[in-house]
C-alpha cells in the first residue's frame, strides 16, 4: 500500500489513471510520515512538508523485513527488487 | 570543318544558327565560296556570343550556389550540436525517466551529449579554420557555450538537486516493529496498518490472511 500527503480524491484520480488496485492512504498533515521519520520538510508545492521516498516490507506481524531509503529521488526501488525482497522474507 | 571551341563544349543549338547552316550552299564557284565563308564567319561570331552568354550564366549560377551552400553550411554542425544537447536534456525528463534502465544512470542522455560535443567540435573547427567569418565564429561559439550550459544544468539536477533528501536516521530499520497508524483511503474510509496486516480490503473476497505488507511512502502530487 502507498502513503502520501495527497488528498483521498487525488489518490483516487491517480489510481484510476494508472490502474492501481492496492490501498492508497492519505496523510495530508504528514503525521504518520513524521512518526516514521520520513519527513522532507518544505519540499512540496508551496513549501509543504512531504514524505521522502521510502519503501518498507513488513511481515504479517508488522516487523520490518526490508527497507529501501533512496539517496536520490530519481532512483526508486524497482518492482523486481521488491518482489525479490518479498521472496527472501518468505523463507 | 571543326566548329567547336577550345572548351570542347557541344555546339550551341539555336534556331538562328540552324537557319544559317541551312543557307550554306554547295561550293561550286568563287561566289558561292565567298558566300559560305561569310556565313561561316557570322556563324562563328553568333556561336561565340551564345556560348559566352551561357558561360556567364553558368558561372553566375555556380557562384550563387556556392554562396548559398556556404551560408547554409558554415556552421550546420554547430546547430546540430545545439539541437542534440536540447534533445539530450529534454528526452530524460519526458521519456527516459520512466524506465529504470535509462533513469537510474542517464547513460542515453550522456551519449547524446557526447554526440552534441562531436558536432560542436566540428562546427567550431569549421568556423575557426580557413576563411571563417566573424559571424560564423560568434554563432558557433555561442551555440557551443549554450550546449555546455545545458549539460551543466543537467549534471546539477542529476548529481545534486535530486539527492537533497533528508537522511531519515530515525526511520524504522530491519527487525523493528513498524508503528501502527490509521489513515483515510481513496474512498475516505479510515484504514489502519493492523487491519492491512490482518484483513486487508484487497483480500476481503478471498478470505485469506496476508503474508505481509509493502509500505510505500511517496512524494505525492501525481
Amino acid at each position: 500500500m502507498a502513503i502520501s500527503v495527497d488528498a483521498p480524491e487525488e489518490s483516487a484520480d491517480l489510481c484510476r489513471k494508472a490502474g492501481y488496485t492496492y490501498t492508497f492512504l492519505s496523510d495530508p498533515n504528514a503525521e504518520v510520515i513524521r512518526r516514521y521519520n520520513l519527513l522532507h520538510s518544505g519540499a512540496g508545492v508551496d513549501g509543504h512538508d512531504i514524505a521522502r521516498p521510502a519503501e518498507f516490507l513488513l511481515d504479517s506481524s508488522g516487523i520490518v523485513r526490508w527497507v529501501n531509503l533512496t539517496e536520490d529521488l530519481r532512483v526508486r526501488a524497482t518492482p523486481e527488487q521488491m518482489l525479490k525482497a518479498a521472496k527472501l522474507a518468505r523463507k | 570543318m571543326k566548329l567547336e571551341g577550345s572548351s570542347g563544349r557541344p555546339w550551341p543549338n539555336s534556331a538562328g544558327m540552324r537557319k544559317m547552316v541551312a543557307q550554306l550552299v554547295v561550293p561550286g564557284s568563287f561566289q558561292s565560296f565567298q558566300w559560305n565563308m561569310f556565313l561561316f564567319a557570322r556563324l562563328q561570331r553568333k556561336m561565340h556570343a551564345v556560348r559566352g552568354r551561357a558561360d556567364q550564366t553558368l558561372d553566375q549560377l555556380r557562384d550563387r550556389f556556392g554562396v548559398m551552400m556556404r551560408k547554409l553550411s558554415w556552421n550546420w554542425p554547430a546547430w546540430v550540436g545545439f539541437l542534440s544537447s536540447i534533445l539530450a536534456f529534454v528526452s530524460y525528463f519526458t521519456v527516459l525517466v520512466r524506465f529504470p534502465i535509462t533513469r537510474d544512470v542517464p547513460w542515453v542522455n550522456f551519449l547524446l551529449f557526447g554526440v552534441a560535443a562531436l558536432f560542436f567540435l566540428t562546427g567550431l573547427n569549421r568556423a575557426f579554420t580557413g576563411s571563417g567569418s566573424l559571424g560564423g565564429k560568434l554563432v558557433s561559439s555561442v551555440l557551443a557555450l549554450l550546449g555546455v550550459s545545458i549539460l551543466a544544468v543537467f549534471c546539477f539536477i542529476v548529481f545534486h538537486a535530486t539527492r537533497q533528501l533528508p537522511a531519515s536516521h530515525g526511520a524504522p530499520v530491519v527487525g523493528q516493529k513498524a508503528p501502527d497508524f490509521a489513515l483515510r483511503d481513496t474512498g475516505g474510509k479510515l484504514v489502519s496498518l493492523s487491519t492491512l496486516l490482518s484483513s486487508p480490503p484487497e483480500l476481503a473476497s478471498s478470505g485469506t490472511a496476508p503474508e505481509g505488507v509493502l509500505l510505500i511512502f511517496y512524494r505525492g502530487y501525481w
